[in-house]
């Protein structure tokens, strides 16, 4: 069973298969397009229907009552392919354009398309069908791409892909004479401005002189004029818009790929650079998962912006393309990044799915001499703010000679010991993939805290081995404090104290530079 | 490809030539046109001849009248016109001219 379809060609009805209907009217849309609506195309393309639906009354017979596509590819053949009937016509629009008495009735030219020239090619036949296209030589086209090239930007080898799939090759004569058709230049832009532009006048001086040699219907002439008319318009508002859609996704492109580069190892050489953010990725990720996701990214977010390039590329250089198949991979692509990204993305979640703690013993501090002790921070890492580092939450990492350090900011409370003596007492924590996983993570944990007498020394930081991920590491430290003994707060404490509770609430950063002596009912602070 | 380009030159003088001859014997339907062309080889698909058609009648060589048909809806019959005889005269003349020029020169 097949859907069918009545059509109207030239007063004749035929009942027509849909895939036939297809066909024709892809055809008949070809011819059209060359034609365009001037009085001589359509009278052109009206012959031709009229044609078609003899071919067809002659075919049909009681036996077969509906066109089918092999008639439509019978008939095809019959009449000739699109280029073949525009072989002959447009060799005879040059040959009148050469004699005066003639041209008056030809006012349309042969545009000139953008082809791969495939006569004079190195590669896809790129450069030598933009020169063609501009009319310049070949060899300055060629310079220019390889001078990109090699200065460093892989863009102009971007853009030379790009074109060699979009841009259809020239294989007919006609293709090749459209190739090198009429010149396309600023002023040819404006000629061709121009002619619409009188075009819209003549049809509105026809409205009005409706006596002229050929009466029509005023209110065909009202829809003729304003026809022109937007086509005029349309032509400039077409000429910006492809400027703006190339200029726009090429300086996206640029940037969004150069991001892409220096964020990245995936590209090599230029993972040298180390800007703040560029190593964000790698605290999370091993390198695998970083290239993998380099791939989505830019396939996610290139695909868009390679459709916006090539519809300005369209609308401006005006070339025939399959947009159905292009536009079908290129959603597939796309779709294929977003699948990417996502199961990416599960697999990466995984990797924080369980949490585990280690605490250490309690150490008990060596007995000191009187009942005070001093708690100071150092920074064990020689750490500029202005150096390069990135972080989220408490861990950074940071570049220092060239290599990279992952670091932690612990905390630090103070709570009361059940013991007589003080203790001191560390928690790790982390998230990992299993929870042994999570375990190891907490392990690798280093950290480090110097008592000389009632000196204690705080390392500011606690590392982690290098090229570790950010697994939500932390570090807890608790000081347990006897009853009825002192604690001394140093300045430099400020930077680790973490919510340290109290008696009078004292928030953090006012208590450090004093002394606080642990009570019964908590820690209080000594008036001097 | 410049070959390409002199071939169908000269077909499409020629062609003309031949569809005013064919005119200036009979009026005709442009099916009838085709068919002479055909079987002469002179065309392999008829889509070609309706946009010279139409050139030819808008230049004043030729032109047309709706004429009923047997089958289906009435169809263009073309006749040449006066300016088409002319045309047609002289090109009889510089196609003798060409083929003796070509036989002088080829011999």
């Amino acid at each position: 069973m097949k859907k069918t379809l009545t059509i109207n060609i030239s007063g004749s009805i035929f009942h027509i298969d849909e895939d036939a209907f297809d066909k024709l009217q892809a055809y008949l849309r070809t011819i059209n397009s060359h034609y365009g609506s001037s009085e001589e195309g359509r009278e052109i393309i009206i012959d031709i229907e009229a044609r078609i639906s003899e071919i067809f009354q002659e075919k049909l017979s009681t036996k077969d009552q509906v066109v089918n596509i092999e008639m439509i590819e019978k008939t095809i053949a019959i009449m000739g392919k699109p280029e073949e009937i525009f072989a002959i016509d447009e060799d005879s629009i040059e040959d009148e354009s050469n004699q005066e008495h003639h041209t008056t009735h030809t006012t349309r030219k042969k545009k000139r398309r953008l082809f791969r020239d495939p006569d004079h090619r190195v590669l896809g036949g790129v450069a030598s069908g933009l020169a063609a296209y501009f009319g310049i030589d070949v060899v300055v086209i060629r310079l220019l791409f390889a001078l990109f090239f090699f200065l460093g930007y892989g863009f102009s080898f971007l853009l030379y892909v790009i074109l060699w799939i979009a841009v259809p090759k020239a294989v007919t004569t006609t293709q090749k004479l459209e190739m090198k058709g009429k010149k396309v230049n600023i002023s040819n832009i404006e000629e061709t401005i121009k002619d619409e532009y009188k075009e819209v006048k003549e049809s509105f001086e026809k409205i009005r002189d409706k006596n002229g040699p050929h009466v029509r219907d005023g209110f065909d002439r009202v829809i003729d004029f304003l026809g022109t008319a937007l086509r005029l318009v349309l032509k400039v508002v077409i000429i910006f818009l492809g400027i703006g859609f190339v200029f726009a996704g090429f300086v996206t492109l640029i940037s969004f790929i150069g991001s892409m580069i220096f964020a990245n190892s995936f590209f090599g050489p230029f993972s040298d650079f180390h800007f703040p953010g560029t190593i964000l990725p790698h605290m999370f990720l091993d390198g695998n998962s970083i290239t993998l996701f380099t791939i989505g990214i830019i396939v996610v977010v290139g695909i868009p912006l390679l459709l916006l390039i090539f519809a300005g590329l369209k609308l401006l250089f005006n070339f025939r393309t399959n947009n159905k198949i292009i536009g079908f991979s290129a959603l597939a692509f796309w779709l294929l990044g977003i699948i990417l990204l996502i199961s990416l993305s599960f697999s990466q979640i995984k990797g924080y799915m369980q949490s585990s703690t280690r605490y250490s013993e309690n150490i008990a501090l060596q007995t000191t001499k009187t009942d005070t002790i001093y708690l100071k921070t150092t920074d064990n890492i020689d750490f500029d703010w202005h150096n390069g580092h990135v972080g989220l939450d408490n861990i950074k990492i940071i570049i220092k000679d060239d290599e990279e350090i992952v670091v932690g900011e612990p905390t630090l409370d103070i709570e009361k010991s059940f013991t007589d003596k003080f203790e001191i007492k560390l928690k790790k924590r982390a998230r990992g993939r299993t929870n042994e996983q999570a375990g190891d993570n907490a392990e690798n944990i280093e950290y480090k805290w110097v008592q000389t007498d009632s000196l204690i020394v705080f390392n500011q930081f606690f590392t982690l081995p290098a090229h570790s991920k950010w697994r939500n590491q932390k570090l807890h430290i608790t000081i347990k404090v006897p009853e009825g003994k002192v604690v001394f707060l140093d300045k430099s404490m400020r930077k680790i104290i973490h919510d340290i509770d109290n008696v009078n609430n004292t928030w953090d950063y006012d208590m450090i530079d004093r002394m606080w002596i642990m009570k019964n009912e908590g820690l209080s602070p000594i008036e001097e | 490809m410049k070959i390409e380009n002199t071939k169908a030159q000269m077909r499409k003088g020629v062609l003309e030539y031949c569809i005013l001859s064919i005119l200036s014997r009979n009026d005709a339907y442009s099916s009838d046109i085709i068919k002479e062309l055909k079987e002469a080889k002179m065309i392999v698909v008829e889509g070609t001849l309706y946009p010279l058609l139409t050139r030819l009648k808008n230049d004043g060589l030729l032109s047309y009248r709706w004429e009923e048909s047997t089958q289906g809806p009435p169809r263009k019959y073309y006749t040449i016109a006066e300016l088409g005889s002319e045309f047609l005269k002289e090109l009889d003349q510089s196609w003798q001219d060409l083929v003796n020029a070509v036989n002088t020169i080829k011999k």
